[in-house]
């Protein structure tokens, strides 16, 4: 649910002042108070407690915690072949659908802007995303109804003679159901970079002998980099994190990172492991965004 | 004349795969309505026939409409608190000049790149061990960790907008910082805040996964839904999805011309 | 200084940061009625002086004196001053009549009563038909008006203007500088105005104030400045000059200046501005375009050149030339008379060195 807008974390935009002069109207930094200790007390001070139980196990029941400090969960993470596996489906899940959704996207991206008629491009685009602010449980819901076997596409399938469609309750539905998701994601973070791109620039390339592939290629892909790269981010989070589409649409069975921990919350209540999933849940998504969003920020910078 | 068609024809394969994708977007939602209106209660083919029960069905189910009186409530809440937190930050984010602020401002959008679960269960961790019961309450304060930091950018995107030069008018011609403020920065933020207030009622109307943590008895309507979902096919839940899918839609497209990111012209 | 300044500016500075000045320790009175002109380029510090006698712009050292009263760190709301913005600053949410009103609203003044001033506003700069309508509706010229009489419906003792012409086009712009000018004289304000453009300064002033790297680099009249420029870079910024450069000394305990091969030495004391000079000290030659004779009115002149026609162009009251004296030494020329030699041709050239204007070369100087 990220992004509806460009991410820019937000310079501040004007030189100013060194901070120890008097400033004469003030310096109104307490608008910031509620929305900061808010954050403070329900979301930073929450997710580092929680991270902190990875390296406690529990005592008795509930949240009674042995003292001493253990790395005795991450070994149990990485030997137990239940967990490893989730973690790879994850993995495996979150690339596929980044790299799905990325080709499609720019694709839709790409035509919108480039192609379709600019009075209905702002039409186009919103037919495209607007999905992406309606409830994620129905969209699910909807994609299990239409998935399902006895549901419409297979019976479709069965009238052709192709045979019936068995792919609800694998991951091969949870794949689908989040490139989708990341369709949209993408084609907004898309939009909003190749909407900037001069058509003179354009025009320019053509004038001095650049093919449509050249242009593109010298052109259009650098200048909307950021876009992808940032899109693709936040696909890959989305992905790796996401508990309602696996468990709607690839089922219980072979489960994915974020089952496990919801798992372990809630049906053995085991603190330390759910947080031993949402430690390496969150040292994951680190590793592999923050290499991407350094990326998009030179290409912005180049700019 | 022959590069013309050349150009022509390869740009058929994108208006495809953009027609297609649409079709893909679209496709299962309007199954979803498709099935609500059919008198069948199993989602085969061929259809029934027309019928409204499942609409009949779900206005007469109480548990239904306590969690939509639920959600309702969560989400004019979180709209509200969130809008109103995420102006009072935004404005201190644009005008005021701190140390560390590029730092303060990157980590104030940080909830929107943790997935929503680990937020849901460290908060449930949280209030556990603080000894707090789950309710309503809970589910509001958990829905604001995004919604705050999104509200804030939506406003501020807008105050980057307003010159500063209106405000510095104001205090010549004799306001001082409230004044200006109610005076000059409000009027001219209210659209922006408005639209912070339909997207963020939207999410968290929509939103699952931390109301799903953090409340027991007193359900929301997404809850609702997964449960009906979970516990067996019951046709309802079409004529519910159909009724939120086009409510998000209308309040989407009421805030379209910020979200395609043309929000305001020069005045 | 007497009670007859109203604005005072004490070794004022504004610093950003640890190593940018943007004023460097600048002193400046402005006297009550003048309209008194900050020159300078871009980056000049003009603009952050004007806003710091606003209040808008914190000053990191010196004081500002408004009416002899320390102001230094009063916020604008509480001076007696009012400004106007380059881009007029009017609030787009509200209507004309309620943007004039502003000031008198936030006096706490019924609504009836201000609305009424706002009216009489109105009437003054002709344009009561506007009141009802939104800023963006109006045009560049009626935008600068509801401007003007915003910031002056509180009766400000000085009104400060930042470049409040600079967007308008060329026509529109003279036409509103002569607007400024007699709003100023009839309403007796004292007007402290920043600009750019020279012209528009040396038009408007009783004063003008030419400033450089964030310091003062003259303070003077229209006619001083132009005439009597005191160092290199007001005599370069302010119309067009030729500048030559060269080193004084002493010969026979007369002072002499010396030029260069081509043009020779003079006795000193036939220049302009030469009591501050020593000998041995490098200086500088300003000769304004049109001082310099051509043809055979430079005969009688006290000194002569001749150098080779490069261009001529016409431009309308003038005519502009440029005499090549050396390769690569040219010299601009104002004539009022198309000169007789043809391009490429010889021309000789004259002037008298009591148009002269000497300047000491560590004066200012460009930076």
């Amino acid at each position: 649910m990220a992004s509806i807008l460009p991410l820019s974390a937000g310079k501040s935009n004007k030189p100013q002042a060194g901070g120890r002069e008097r400033r004469i109207m003030g310096n109104p930094w307490y608008g910031l108070i509620p929305a900061v200790s808010y954050l403070l007390f329900f979301y930073l001070i929450p997710v580092v407690y929680l991270l902190s139980r990875s390296f406690k196990i529990t005592q008795g029941s509930g949240i009674q915690f042995a003292p001493g400090l253990t790395l005795a969960n991450y070994i149990e993470f990485f030997t137990a072949r239940t967990n490893y596996l989730a973690y790879a489906r994850s993995m495996v899940i979150s690339i596929l659908v980044v790299l799905f959704a990325s080709l499609i996207a720019y694709a839709v991206a790409y035509t919108i802007v480039f192609i379709v008629p600019k009075r209905y491009q702002q039409m186009t685009l919103l037919l495209i995303i607007a999905p992406f602010w309606t409830s994620f449980v129905i969209r699910a819901f909807a994609w299990q109804l239409l998935l399902a076997e006895a549901g419409p596409v297979s019976a479709f399938l069965k009238q052709v003679g192709v045979g019936s469609l068995k792919i609800l309750n694998t991951h091969v539905a949870t794949v689908i159901g989040l490139t989708v998701f990341g369709v949209m994601m993408l084609t907004l973070n898309l939009y909003s970079v190749m909407e900037n791109i001069n058509p003179n620039l354009l025009a320019a390339a053509a004038d001095l002998g650049a093919r449509r592939w050249q242009t593109f290629k010298e052109v259009v892909f650098p200048l909307s980099r950021p876009g992808l790269l940032i899109g693709a981010a936040l696909t890959f989070i989305i992905s790796f994190g996401d508990y309602v589409v696996p468990s709607l649409l690839g089922g219980g069975v072979r489960i994915v990172l974020s089952q496990a921990m919801v798992g372990a919350m809630t049906t053995s209540f085991n603190i330390p492991r759910a947080s031993t999933y949402a430690m390496i849940m969150l040292v994951t998504i680190l590793v592999v965004t923050m290499p991407i969003l350094r990326l998009s920020r030179v290409g912005l910078n180049t700019e | 004349m022959v590069e013309g068609l050349k150009e022509r024809l390869g740009r058929i394969p994108l208006i495809l795969t953009l027609a297609l994708t649409g079709a893909v977007i679209y496709l299962p939602i309007l199954f979803v309505v498709i099935f609500s209106f059919n008198s069948g209660r199993f989602q085969v083919f061929p259809l029934k026939g027309f019928s409204l029960v499942w609409y009949q069905k779900m206005l007469s189910d109480t548990a239904f409409m306590d969690a939509l009186r639920n959600s309702v409530i969560v989400s004019l809440g979180v709209g509200v608190v969130s809008t109103i937190f995420g102006f009072l930050g935004a404005y201190s984010l644009v005008k005021a000049e701190f140390r560390f602020k590029d730092l303060l401002s990157t980590l104030l959008i940080t909830p929107l790149a943790v997935p929503g679960v680990l937020l849901a269960i460290s908060l449930r961790v949280y209030f556990y061990s603080l000894g707090w019961s789950f309710s309503l309450l809970t589910v509001f304060l958990g829905q604001l960790i995004t919604n705050v930091p999104l509200a804030l950018m939506v406003i501020r995107a807008r105050l980057l907008q307003i010159p500063l030069s209106l405000e510095e008018a104001a205090w010549d011609l004799g306001a001082g910082r409230l004044r200006s403020l109610a005076e000059v920065i409000l009027p001219m933020t209210i659209p922006s805040m408005i639209v912070s207030m339909l997207l963020t009622f939207t999410f968290s109307f929509d939103e699952f996964i931390i109301a799903y943590f953090l409340t027991q008895f007193e359900l929301t309507l997404p809850i609702k839904i997964w449960a009906n979902l979970i516990t067996g096919y019951d046709p309802t839940v079409n004529a519910i999805g159909t009724i939120v899918f086009f409510l998000s839609l209308v309040i989407v497209f009421f805030g379209q011309r910020f979200i395609l990111g043309k929000p305001y012209q020069k005045g | 200084m007497g009670s007859n300044s109203i604005v005072e500016l004490q070794d004022v500075t504004k610093r950003y940061g640890e190593s940018v000045v943007a004023v460097d320790a600048i002193n400046l009175s402005v006297r009550r009625g003048e309209f008194l002109t900050l020159l300078g380029p871009s980056g000049c510090g003009k603009t952050t002086t004007l806003r710091m006698i606003a209040g808008l712009e914190t000053v990191s050292s010196g004081k500002i004196l408004i009416n002899q009263e320390d102001v230094t760190y009063l916020p604008p709301y509480s001076r007696n001053t009012s400004m106007m913005f380059q881009d007029y600053a009017l609030f787009p949410h509200m209507s004309i009549e309620d943007n004039i009103a502003f000031g008198l609203k936030m006096r706490r003044v019924p609504r009836d009563e201000r609305l009424k001033k706002a009216r009489e506003m109105l009437e003054f700069i002709q344009l009561p038909h506007i009141a009802g309508r939104k800023p963006n509706q109006l045009s560049g010229g009626q935008r600068q008006r509801v401007a003007l009489v915003r910031s002056l419906i509180l009766q400000p003792e000085v009104l400060l203007l930042d470049e409040p012409l600079g967007a308008l086009d060329a026509e529109l712009r003279r036409q509103m500088q002569v607007e400024l000018k007699r709003n100023q004289q009839q309403l007796g304000i004292t007007f402290i105005y920043v600009t750019h453009d020279q012209e528009e300064a040396l038009s408007l002033s009783d004063r003008i104030v030419v400033m450089n790297g964030g310091r003062v680099e003259q303070m003077d009249t229209p006619k001083m400045i132009y005439e009597q420029p005191r160092t290199t870079f007001v005599a370069s910024f302010i119309g067009r000059c030729n500048l030559r450069k060269g080193i004084a000394e002493a010969k026979e305990g007369r002072l002499v200046v010396f030029l260069d091969a081509v043009l020779g030495k003079f006795p000193a004391a036939c220049f302009n501005g030469v009591e501050a000079i020593q000998p041995g000290q490098r200086i500088a030659i300003a000769l304004r375009p049109e001082k310099i004779r051509i043809g055979r009115e430079a005969e009688n002149c006290q000194t002569k050149a001749v150098g080779i026609l490069k261009y001529t162009g016409f431009l309308g009251s003038i005519v502009r030339i440029v005499v090549e004296l050396a390769p690569g030494d040219e010299v601009v020329v104002e004539s009022q008379a198309l000169p007789e030699a043809q391009v490429g041709e010889k021309i000789s050239l004259g002037w008298n060195c009591d148009d002269a204007i000497v300047l000491t070369e560590n004066s200012g100087g460009d930076k």
